[in-house]
């Protein structure tokens, strides 16, 4: 295979894990919260936790595999300008979900909600995960973190 | 900031993608330091002078920079 072949399979590879990292977020924070609200156990908690399984599975995965692939394609070679707003949006994403819990804390502690532990943790799991690939995408296309 | 990258970059008719390989960034991260809207590490900026065979002072102006060397003149 060529090399431009190979970069292609690669990123057509590159692009399906980032699918999959997605849905598996959106699916496990979904049936978590289903979950929640209808009290359903059983084979919705084993889903649950197979979701949960699967989004370890691929993260560690990426984590694992992501320099080596992508060292192989210039274009997704991760620069310093990359590495930086991956960085600050990292550091935003666990803003954001601090100022959450505080918000929640100060909920409770007054006894306007009483979210629970359970949905805490769905709450904080959606916020921190989602809240990373906005910040990465806005200050990827604004070009730099100032 | 303003830089000159752009004209630097034709006076050698390099491509932005040329640039990017020679400095090892991707070709992005020339397109927003041409734009002006990426404050580079001093190393990328020097990494960018070196490759078009200028200096950083060259290649980059500071809008302050501008006005003091209007004043000294």
């Amino acid at each position: 295979m060529s090399d431009e072949g190979r970069y292609d399979d690669i990123k057509r590879k590159m692009r399906r894990d980032n699918a999959i990292f997605i849905v598996i977020l959106t699916l496990s924070g979904a049936a978590a919260l289903v979950e929640y609200w209808l009290g359903i156990g059983g084979p919705v908690f084993a889903m649950i936790i197979l979701f949960f399984v699967a989004f370890a599975v691929v993260a560690i995965f990426r984590m694992l595999m992501a320099d080596r692939m992508l060292k192989k394609i210039p274009e997704y070679m991760p620069d310093e300008r990359v590495m930086k707003i991956d960085t600050y949006a990292r550091s935003l994403s666990w803003y954001v979900t601090f100022c959450l819990v505080c918000l929640l804390v100060g909920l409770t502690a007054f006894h306007i909600i009483d979210p629970g532990a359970y949905l805490t943790l769905i709450l904080i799991f959606l916020v921190m995960g989602y809240s990373w690939l906005v910040f990465k995408w806005y200050y990827g296309r604004k070009g730099d973190v100032q | 900031m303003r830089t000159r990258i752009k004209e630097y970059r034709a006076r050698y008719n390099l491509t932005q993608e040329d640039l990017a390989n020679l400095v090892g960034v991707r070709r992005e991260t020339i397109v927003f330091l041409e734009k002006g809207k990426y404050n580079p590490s001093l190393k990328l900026a020097h990494d960018v002078a070196k490759a078009l065979k200028t200096t950083i002072d060259e290649l980059f102006i500071f809008d302050d920079e501008e006005g003091s060397i209007v004043e000294e003149r």
